[in-house]
């Protein structure tokens, strides 16, 4: 069951700060969970899907960065926004570098956050899925720092347990994966899952034949992105809203 | 320094140094012979200074220095005439003052100044009349004078560069405290304002829900005002109230006020009696309550917390150990500096406020720490009379 409802995660040791996001997101409707230290932010991550995670930086224990970067390796397209007395703070710096969407300074302007929370929310849903780990994140952090949220699949099954929980507004696959299902297979899974996500191939093999390009607009296939992809031209591509009943572009 | 002083101090180095009448008259009578090399030696001062990096820096414009040449100018021009008054001394005391303005190391000044002084002795020497006679007498005032002058630079640049260093001590004190401060005044200032936010635009908001977030309101601002009072207290502590007290009560009492959280086991091996000790009760709860909470906040994952008190050698002691993460060995000079912290939350005061309390009842804190061990804090504080009598 895809969840449509937008859910953000709260992380701050101070309780009636989280319990005020809390009260004031909830009566938005979006879902909500509490964390007041890094490891319950961890845990909460690992058990349930957050589209946002707001940080706080200075906590007992793991601080805010830390846990981003955790987050980045377990729900990569999480976005987060850092919630934080520091705002100005090196620490804050860090956060934007390693690809946090934003930070919004204490005491919190309101509207300020839920701006920084929509903005984040109409981004966009990027799904990667190629069995190279470098060029995954590569690819996340050229897509996150134009703003994409960007989740990895490592393989088909990753893949169909990310296409099976979240709607994307684009696929980008390499047919070549490793294990017992291959690209195909994730093709006919977001056709299942996600009929209307713009499908993108990614490929080291340059064949512009007439039959190769027809068998892939059948596939429901918009463009081709040929490794080493060109970043400007991906990014083009990606930024247009159009969908398949296009010609297949060559990236 | 003002003019008055000044001429005093400056009064008691001519009288130290043998300065006289004389030494005047004879300085002012070779201004004539050597008038005439002035410019020459002026500008040899300032391309000596120019000669090195660190000095050449400060002077970034020609007109600048076109300007310093002209006060150099005058400068010999009152060195020979005098008189030696306090307008004299004042123009001296400006240059000292002036180079730690611009950032002239004395080093350069008084290197240059060396020069000119041999300049200035060799144009007397090359011009002076065989028929004055010995020419000696005449350079040995000139040297004096110079000393003199050289004296009172040198004063007043020690003493602007003290100023400026405490100047900038205090501008760093002041920069850490804000910090502190700003940290532990948002996060309270954080959930007033957006218990207000929600107060103001909630869709659905029940009688429960607004009492909910009004006693948020009223705990934050409590706590911001408990911020306030800590720091002001830390600045200027208020006098401890001295009565015969017993230890083991103030332990206690500091027990109740901070309950160890759960996780963490509390063993307390307290005596029933023990001597008093003459102390504040309030402020010494307030060093038991730092030690408690520190030992509790250094034990995240949990563990023991372990009260012992004894008394021996005319002190009583208590120690407060835990067994929590431990304090990193070159953190451990620097704990009970005001400010220094290395906890997410708290501005750093709580040793800094124990040190202080028990410096002022001839106690002691002493600590050992282990990384991942633990620490014990142990406060020794002398059984019947505290200190000096208030």
């Amino acid at each position: 069951m895809k969840d449509a409802v937008r859910s953000v995660l709260i992380v701050d040791d101070e309780v009636d700060a989280c319990e005020n996001l809390r009260d004031i997101l909830v009566d938005l409707g979006y879902r909500t969970g509490i964390a007041r230290n890094g490891l319950e932010a961890i845990q909460e991550l690992r058990r349930a899907d957050y589209d946002i995670a707001l940080l706080d930086l200075k906590m007992p224990g793991l601080d805010g960065v830390s846990v981003y970067r955790e987050i980045k390796r377990l729900r990569p397209e999480t976005a987060a926004i850092v919630v934080s007395a520091f705002a100005g703070s090196e620490l804050a710096e860090t956060a934007l570098e390693e690809g946090a969407a934003g930070v919004v300074p204490k005491p919190v302007d309101v509207p300020q956050l839920l701006t920084a929370i929509a903005t984040s929310l109409a981004q966009p849903l990027v799904l990667v899925v190629d069995d190279d780990p470098d060029f995954c994140r590569n690819l996340w952090q050229i897509l996150n720092g134009k703003g994409f949220r960007v989740a990895l699949a490592h393989d088909a099954e990753e893949a169909h347990r990310r296409l099976a929980a979240k709607s994307f507004d684009i696929v980008l696959i390499d047919l070549r994966l490793r294990g017992s299902q291959t690209g195909e297979d994730v093709l006919r899974i977001v056709a299942e899952t996600n009929p209307n996500a713009r499908r993108v191939l990614v490929t080291g093999f340059r064949d512009s034949s007439v039959e190769t390009i027809r068998s892939l607009v059948d596939r429901g296939i918009d463009a081709v992105c040929y490794k080493p992809i060109d970043v400007e031209n991906l990014l083009n591509m990606l930024s247009r809203r159009s969908n398949s009943s296009d010609p297949v572009n060559d990236v | 320094m003002n003019r008055e002083q000044l001429l005093g101090r400056y009064r008691e180095l001519q009288d130290y140094v043998g300065w006289s009448d004389e030494d005047a008259g004879r300085v002012r009578r070779v201004k004539p012979l050597i008038e005439s090399h002035i410019p020459a030696l002026v500008d040899d001062f300032y391309a000596e200074i120019k000669r090195h990096p660190d000095a050449n820096k400060v002077f970034v414009a020609d007109a600048q220095v076109a300007r310093l040449k002209v006060s150099l100018k005058i400068w010999i021009d009152q060195l020979f005439a005098g008189p030696y008054d306090s307008d004299y001394l004042l123009r001296r005391w400006q240059v000292g003052r002036r180079h730690v303005e611009v950032g002239l190391d004395h080093i350069y000044a008084a290197a240059a100044l060396s020069r000119l002084r041999q300049g200035l002795i060799s144009a007397v020497r090359e011009n002076w009349p065989p028929e004055w006679g010995d020419v000696s007498q005449t350079t040995d005032s000139l040297r004096t004078l110079i000393d003199l002058d050289l004296a009172i630079i040198e004063d007043s640049y020690a003493l602007a560069y003290q100023e400026r260093l405490q100047r900038g001590e205090r501008l760093a004190a002041i920069g850490q405290i804000a910090g502190g401060v700003a940290h532990e005044l948002r996060n309270p200032l954080n959930v007033v304002k957006t218990s207000a936010y929600f107060l103001l635009n909630a869709k659905s908001l029940s009688p429960e829900r607004v009492r909910e977030h009004l006693n948020r309101i009223n705990r934050q601002v409590n706590h911001a005002n408990d911020v306030i009072t800590a720091l002001s207290s830390f600045a200027k502590p208020p006098a401890p109230q001295l009565n015969s007290v017993s230890v083991i009560e103030c332990v206690k009492g500091a027990l109740e006020r901070y309950p160890p959280p759960q996780g963490i086991q509390l063993v307390c091996d307290l005596p029933d009696t023990l001597p008093q000790v003459n102390a504040d009760a309030t402020q010494l709860g307030i060093v038991f309550g730092n030690l408690i909470r520190n030992a509790c906040d250094a034990m995240p994952a949990g563990g023991t917390l372990t009260l012992t008190a004894a008394s021996s050698d005319g002190m009583v002691e208590v120690r407060v150990m835990d067994t929590g993460t431990g304090i990193e060995p070159e953190n451990l000079a620097k704990i009970t500096e005001p400010l220094f912290s290395t906890k997410a939350k708290g501005m750093g005061l709580g040793l800094a406020i124990t040190h202080a309390i028990l410096t002022k009842i001839s106690g002691k804190l002493q600590v050992t720490s282990q990384k991942e061990q633990g620490s014990t804090f142990s406060v020794r504080i002398p059984v019947g009379s505290g200190a000096s009598e208030s």
